[in-house]
């Protein structure tokens, strides 16, 4: 004999079922939350928490020089002075590859050294010529990279291999560049001259035809003229 | 009566020695049981398992088989004080009864082993948890004269406590554990009770999955596997009568329908 009649045990079956139903979204539902979640996190606070530790670091660094200051007698040729500032940043520069704390950018209240940091010259060739790199030094490009993980220490690297003839590694940190600032010509720039430079002019047009398709550049307008010239000159 | 019907007074059946069947589970303990009533080392066994796994169905399998070579003497519970126990014990081998009522422990517990003394015999008491620690000290004492041999059925979660104390801890004893049915022998077990009792019609109409489902809701346990099936027939047998044409076959909402009626899926 049957503990229930039979349309009891529809009606408890269509229970159950909504049950399973509600449970079955709600983990799909909890899922989808855990994911978004961890993606957003990845994708916008990560770098947040990368900034923040970067300031915690250098207002660290601020706090004990201005305790040492406090305990002794005060001296503001000390407090000012460049060289210690140097140093510091010589340090943590030396120490970034051991630490996992990557810093995108300073803060613009501290002036970079320039010993380390030099701005490249914000004037245009006509030509669209590459602006001159002054500081040839790899190693260092590549520490600052490691700090600032930014474009413009990746797109410095790829012009100093370009500069080098080290194309296989100045396309790879054009590559590296344009990840950061999607919409920047000169990793396209550096690209269509190494492949003009390898012979393969054509390659070379596509790529700044590509370019020019979705972005607007007078620098990447001339040198497509100009490669589009020659090639018909060949 | 329809065919769905039959099929519930299959599952419905009392315990029946024939419908014995070989699980891997089964077969590994009926073999060892077997051995171990047959050997003269081992005066103790523990048959353990979860309730409903088959321990009592087994026993009196064993008893079936051997009980025409060896003296057995089977317990359906341990309620029972010692004389009883006793003068269970020799009523079983002599007819004296009229008499035992006169005699203390001492002389009963004398009687009895003097009777088994050359007597190939075991007692098999079912539902050995609900012993007191008076009748497991009396079980030990008469395992130690070497003249029962005894098989004692008790629950999987009763085996560490029982077997833990002081009684059993340092005596020569086996354990014998019987599992629940393989998930493959779940649908194997349906079929074959079906196809013995001329089912073999009802036995086509499930499909694998029915089997899973059914091995999932109720625990490859024999028990609850038994309540489930007789359980299922009935619904199918309303659907037929009532002819509900949209269930159709094995429904999986019939499954779930049997499993809610028999208490294996709470629905508040």
């Amino acid at each position: 004999m049957l503990n229930n009649s039979f349309e009891e045990l529809e009606r408890k079956y269509k229970k159950y079922y909504r049950k399973v139903l509600f449970k079955r979204f709600f983990r799909f539902f909890l899922f989808v939350a855990v994911a978004g979640g961890a993606l957003f996190f990845y994708l916008f606070k990560w770098e947040d928490i990368k900034r923040f530790a970067a300031s915690e670091f250098l207002k660290s660094g601020e706090g004990e020089r201005n305790s040492t200051v406090s305990k002794k007698a005060p001296s503001p040729s000390l407090s000012l002075s460049p060289k210690i500032e140097v140093e510091k940043l010589k340090n943590f520069i030396e120490n970034s590859d051991k630490s996992e704390v990557k810093v995108k950018r300073l803060p613009k209240t501290k002036s970079l050294p320039k010993e380390i940091y030099k701005r490249s010259s914000k004037k245009l060739s006509k030509e669209g010529e590459l602006k001159e790199i002054k500081i040839k030094d790899e190693k260092t490009l590549k520490k600052e990279f490691v700090l600032y993980n930014d474009y413009k220490s990746a797109i410095s690297l790829s012009k100093l291999f370009f500069e080098r003839k080290k194309y296989k590694k100045a396309v790879k940190w054009a590559i590296k560049a344009s990840r950061y600032n999607p919409g920047a010509d000169e990793p396209w720039l550096i690209y269509a001259k190494v492949k003009k430079s390898e012979g393969r002019v054509e390659l070379a047009v596509k790529a700044l035809k590509t370019y020019l398709k979705s972005h607007k550049s007078e620098r990447a307008r001339r040198l497509l003229k100009k490669y589009e010239r020659e090639g018909k000159k060949r | 009566m329809n065919e769905f019907d039959k099929a519930q007074s299959v599952f419905n059946n009392d315990m029946d020695t024939n419908d014995y069947f070989d699980s891997f589970s089964a077969e590994e303990t009926k073999k060892k049981l077997f051995e171990v009533l047959n050997s003269d080392d081992i005066h103790l066994t523990f048959l353990v398992g979860e309730p409903g796994v088959g321990k009592t169905f087994m026993l009196h399998f064993i008893e079936d088989k051997l009980k025409k070579r060896k003296n057995i003497v089977f317990f359906k519970d341990p309620l029972l004080t010692k004389n009883e126990f006793f003068k269970k014990l020799i009523t079983h081998i002599s007819a004296k009864e009229e008499r035992l009522d006169d005699l203390r422990y001492g002389d009963l517990k004398e009687m009895a082993l003097s009777l088994y003394k050359n007597v190939d015999n075991a007692v098999f008491i079912d539902e050995a948890q609900l012993m007191t620690d008076e009748q497991f000290e009396m079980v030990r004492i008469l395992s130690d004269t070497k003249v029962f041999r005894f098989v004692l059925a008790l629950h999987k979660k009763d085996k560490k406590r029982i077997l833990k104390s002081d009684y059993f801890k340092s005596r020569n004893h086996l354990n014998i554990t019987l599992k629940p049915l393989q998930d493959s022998e779940v649908g194997r077990y349906i079929q074959s009770k079906l196809l013995n009792n001329s089912l073999g019609e009802i036995s086509s109409m499930f499909e694998k999955s029915h089997f899973d489902t059914i091995a999932k809701l109720t625990h490859r346990n024999f028990r609850t596997l038994k309540r489930y099936m007789s359980t299922l027939f009935e619904l199918l047998s309303y659907v037929k009568n009532n002819n509900l044409r949209h269930y159709k076959g094995i429904d999986k909402r019939l499954l779930i329908m049997a499993a809610i009626d028999t208490g294996l899926i709470d629905v508040k």
